[in-house]
């Protein structure tokens, strides 16, 4: 490897960042994740080494002759912790990520995972995250059911209502949806007036647009 | 006949203030709480009242009701850096309002001598339904987001369970599991054990985040307090008076009530 340690690191949250910026999820990065952890373990056994050789020195001589030895292992240690940081970070980042786009969807997991038309983010996430995911759509759902009688808190949008109907273009086809003024057949570029309250969710799920 | 009129009396009570007329549009009655937070000049001390037909208005709603005081901590909520205390028995409140007024307008729509008036009568009463459901889907999201936010601190630290009411205690600690074992399964087994913690504290820095008590809030007093005494000088607070402060140095004053955050 001709490159410094911590470079791969640096690019992950290059990497976050961009995600940030773009508002996307991108792939996890499996390969470099694997290769930061084993940069961390190289480190610490070379922090190891250093200090087994350091500790054989008294307090005096390591002032005296030994400043590299000691310089190098603040060196490796800031490395290490760096990257643990970075790592952390990025982590951090997706799920966080993953989180909000778990509430924008309306809290539709399955539809988020795999049932979108432009494919779901199944294949952009690791294992461990899609447990986390599953996890906290459970979480979230006991989280809401003492609500649930009143309102869905994930189903609404965060725009206050300003009126109780909308008029609403069919984007995708949604079938039968039960309505308070009866069952009503949504079908691809279709257009209705609807009660608000009753296509919350498909108006956060997409499959219905606004028409103003 | 009289029993749907009465019916329709006591939505009017409930939903809207008293002294408004039965068929006002309520849904302007938020707009208009809230304005004086966009057209005030909120950074200097200016104390000419605003919109002083509302400040009116606000002073004649005694007792207020339930939503009002909702949408009061809601806006707090948003405003406030840190966690404020849960106001359940308001979000219950609402909550058995909203129930109680939608079981009316069902029963009154179906009912065949409803008149139009009436009807449009249960029209604004539904919009109004629809914005307290509204206000308190957002109380509660704004509340979840700190909670996820601050999830590893409120574990940590008993001294921040009081403003949390019980379940949201539980998806705290059970959030904070959550992420700690995707870190440990995802980055953590991986390095070597002395690397493994989440608590460490690098520079005076620690890893821990938690809410910033600093960060600069806007006020405005609901009532004369009088001086107040902030780090670098001292304020005369007045009734009605705008301020952009420090969270830390106000803390006490919105906790009690004396101003509320905009």
């Amino acid at each position: 490897m001709s490159q410094n340690y911590t470079d791969t690191a640096h690019r992950l949250i290059h990497q976050s960042k961009r995600s940030q910026l773009t508002n996307t999820l991108y792939k996890y990065d499996d390969a470099s994740i694997r290769e930061i952890t084993r940069e961390c373990r190289y480190l610490n056994t070379q922090i190891n080494q250093s200090i087994d050789t350091l500790s054989n020195l008294t307090e005096q001589s390591l002032l005296d002759s030994d400043k590299p030895s000691l310089a190098q292992l603040t060196i490796l240690t800031l490395c290490a912790q760096r990257n643990k940081r970075c790592l952390l970070a990025y982590h951090y980042h997706r799920l966080t990520k993953l989180a909000s786009m778990y509430w924008q969807s309306g809290g539709a997991l399955a539809y988020l995972l795999n049932e979108h038309d432009a494919g779901g983010i199944r294949d952009d996430i690791s294992p461990s995250e899609l447990d986390f995911m599953r996890s906290y759509s459970q979480l979230v759902t006991q989280y809401k059911s003492p609500f649930l009688d009143v309102v869905d808190i994930t189903s609404t949008s965060l725009e206050p209502p300003k009126d109780l109907h909308v008029s609403v273009r069919v984007v995708r086809d949604a079938g039968l949806i039960e309505t308070q003024g009866g069952p009503v057949d949504f079908r691809i570029g279709q257009r209705f007036m609807v009660r608000r309250s009753d296509v919350e969710r498909l108006l956060v799920q997409g499959y219905l647009e606004q028409v103003d | 006949m009289s029993r749907r009129n009465e019916m329709l009396a006591s939505m009017d009570v409930d939903d809207e203030e008293d002294e408004m007329p039965s068929i006002r549009p309520s849904t302007y009655g938020i707009t208009e709480r809230q304005k004086p937070t966009y057209d005030m000049n909120a950074i200097s001390s200016s104390s000419t009242k605003p919109m002083l037909d509302i400040d009116e208005l606000m002073e004649a709603e005694t007792p207020e009701c339930a939503l009002t005081q909702l949408i009061r901590a809601w806006v707090a909520e948003r405003g406030a850096p840190v966690l404020l205390e849960w106001q359940g028995e308001m979000v219950d409140e609402v909550m058995s309002q909203v129930e109680e007024q939608t079981k009316i307008v069902d029963s009154l729509k179906s009912d065949d001598r409803s008149t139009d008036e009436e009807h449009f009568q249960l029209i604004l009463v539904q919009t109004e339904v629809e914005r307290a459901k509204y206000v308190i889907t957002s109380y509660v999201r704004a509340r979840l987001s700190k909670i996820e936010e601050f999830a590893q601190y409120i574990t940590l630290n008993p001294a921040s369970h009081r403003n949390l009411s019980g379940i949201e205690l539980s998806h705290a600690r059970k959030y904070w599991r959550l992420v700690e074992t995707h870190y440990q399964t995802s980055i953590l087994q991986g390095l070597p054990t002395a690397m493994r913690g989440l608590d460490d504290n690098h520079n005076g820095k620690s890893m821990i985040a938690e809410p910033d008590q600093d960060t600069a809030v806007f006020i405005r007093a609901r009532r004369n307090v009088g001086e107040v005494q902030l780090p670098q000088q001292s304020i005369q607070l007045e009734k009605n008076d705008n301020y952009l402060v420090r969270y830390r140095d106000v803390a006490y004053l919105i906790a009690s009530g004396a101003v509320e955050i905009v």
